[in-house]
């Protein structure tokens, strides 16, 4: 042994060619065909067996996942087509196929012809997503192809009865498998074209070891892609898609979840309508509240321009009854003036007045006055009235003065 | 056929109208109630619809025949 030399692990040598296989690409996803033998069911599901031919063995492993989706039921001797990768197992240091898909075979022929013709379709975006048209959920007919006495059938019809009652069901049953399956379903696919349907439903049979094969039919799928009405698959398995899934507008699991694309649900209506009463009553309800509002604001506007005008009255009261005041007490003034000079004009008339200025009154003897002299004769007695009392006398003489 | 049927649908656009329009703060009260009045009719027409729908048998088209 030569100590320069890198010595290695054997595990380091196991994972050097893990890691070149698993780098191959001509390794990977690869078809194999070969008979079955070493068949073992493992644990959890798992599949354990080995493929030869007349010169050659490979051991297979095919985990539960993949082994769920074989649609026969796989024993020594069969001979088969397996989609798998090469993979080491490195604790052991051996290789082995890991298996994704395993076919009869005839039927793997079948798997590749059918590859082929995905791939063709497809590139003519037979499958896009641009072409899928939506669903009418409130439709007035459906149209259903499906075989007869099916558990599909019934529960498609059941399905779309319970949602939404008012779409009509038109059935066209057809055989679904076997070798008058892809002209009748699309026998009746084509009458199904005659119909005025908002969606047409195509569903398989039912059942889990059936043959799928019909809907993988280039001519129905062509069909499909230029059907009138927008289509709802209800074919594959969910691991195990048709051709016919893959061109439908819209693609179901089971014929229930087919009746579920293809509906509104009932309830769906009736909770739209609460909701539709109570946006309605709470819209009135505002408006009500709205107008109440509305009133009683007016109300107190109201309210404020009547106690504004009865404020603005009295305050002009008390003005009138000021002016009023003042008025009255001007008017007893001047009244009163007036009365102090009549009385000062009238203590001037006051012949008694006159005497206390220094004037007489002279009357005759009973007491008459006496305004001219001719009134008096001579020896006449006369009273001669002046300031602080009276007086008696005789006439001397009389002297007229001459005009 | 259609004329019937599709009725429904419409008339389910009508009383989304409805409800649109009654939720307007500017549509005065008598004519909200109006309507109000309509949407509530439309309900139970539909109701109704559903309800007679319910006894509705599928058709088999007998392809056969054709």
């Amino acid at each position: 042994m030569n100590n320069e030399r890198t010595i290695y692990t054997v595990n380091d040598v196991n994972q050097h060619i893990k890691s070149l296989i698993s780098q191959d690409t001509s390794l990977k996803y690869i078809l194999v065909k070969g008979e079955i033998s070493n068949f073992k069911n493992g644990a959890a599901g798992h599949l354990y067996f080995s493929l030869k031919d007349k010169d050659s063995l490979i051991n297979v492993v095919m985990f539960s996942a993949y082994a769920q989706k074989i649609v026969f039921v796989p024993k020594n001797g069969d001979e088969v087509i397996v989609l798998a990768s090469v993979d080491v197992y490195a604790p052991r240091g051996s290789y082995q196929l890991f298996c994704y898909e395993m076919q009869q075979v005839g039927q793997g022929t079948l798997l590749v012809e059918l590859e082929k013709l995905k791939k063709k379709l497809q590139l003519e975006g037979l499958f896009d997503v641009s072409r899928k048209r939506s669903i009418n959920l409130y439709p007035h007919a459906i149209g259903v192809i499906t075989a007869k006495n099916s558990a599909a059938i019934k529960d498609i019809v059941t399905n779309i009865k319970r949602r939404y009652p008012i779409a009509d069901i038109y059935v066209f049953y057809s055989a679904v498998q076997g070798e008058s399956a892809p002209k009748e379903i699309l026998k009746a696919f084509n009458e199904a074209q005659k119909y005025d349907l908002d969606t047409l439903i195509i569903g398989r049979g039912g059942g889990s070891s059936e043959d799928l094969s019909a809907f993988n039919d280039e001519t129905l799928v062509r069909a499909i892609a230029n059907s009138k009405m927008p289509i709802i698959a209800a074919v594959g398995h969910e691991i195990d898609t048709t051709l016919v899934d893959y061109v439908a507008d819209k693609r179901a699991s089971t014929p229930t979840g087919a009746a579920e694309l293809a509906t509104v649900d009932r309830r769906e209506i009736e909770q739209h309508f609460q909701y539709c009463l109570d946006d309605m009553k709470e819209a009135i309800i505002e408006k009500l509240n709205d107008m109440r509002e509305n009133v009683s604001e007016r109300d107190k506007e109201l309210q404020e321009i009547f106690t504004d005008k009865i404020s603005g009255l009295k305050d002009n009261i008390e003005d009138i009854g000021l002016e009023l005041k003042e008025a009255l007490a001007n008017k007893l003034e001047y009244l009163n003036q007036a009365l102090v000079l009549r009385q000062e004009q009238l203590k001037a008339l006051n012949p008694r007045q006159i005497l206390e200025r220094g004037y007489s009154i002279t009357a005759d003897e009973n007491g008459k006055v006496v305004t001219n002299i001719k009134e008096i004769k001579k020896a006449s007695k006369i009273i001669t009235y002046i300031s602080g009392g009276k007086i008696k006398s005789t006439v001397d003489e009389i002297e007229e003065r001459k005009l | 056929m259609s004329e019937e049927k599709k009725k429904f649908e419409d008339e389910l656009k009508r009383l989304d109208e409805i409800v649109n329009q009654i939720s307007s703060k500017s549509l005065p009260l008598d004519e909200s109630l109006k309507l109000y009045e309509e949407g509530t009719k439309i309900i139970s027409r539909l109701n109704q619809k559903l309800k007679d729908a319910e006894a509705k048998a599928e058709k088999i088209v007998n392809i056969e025949e054709k």
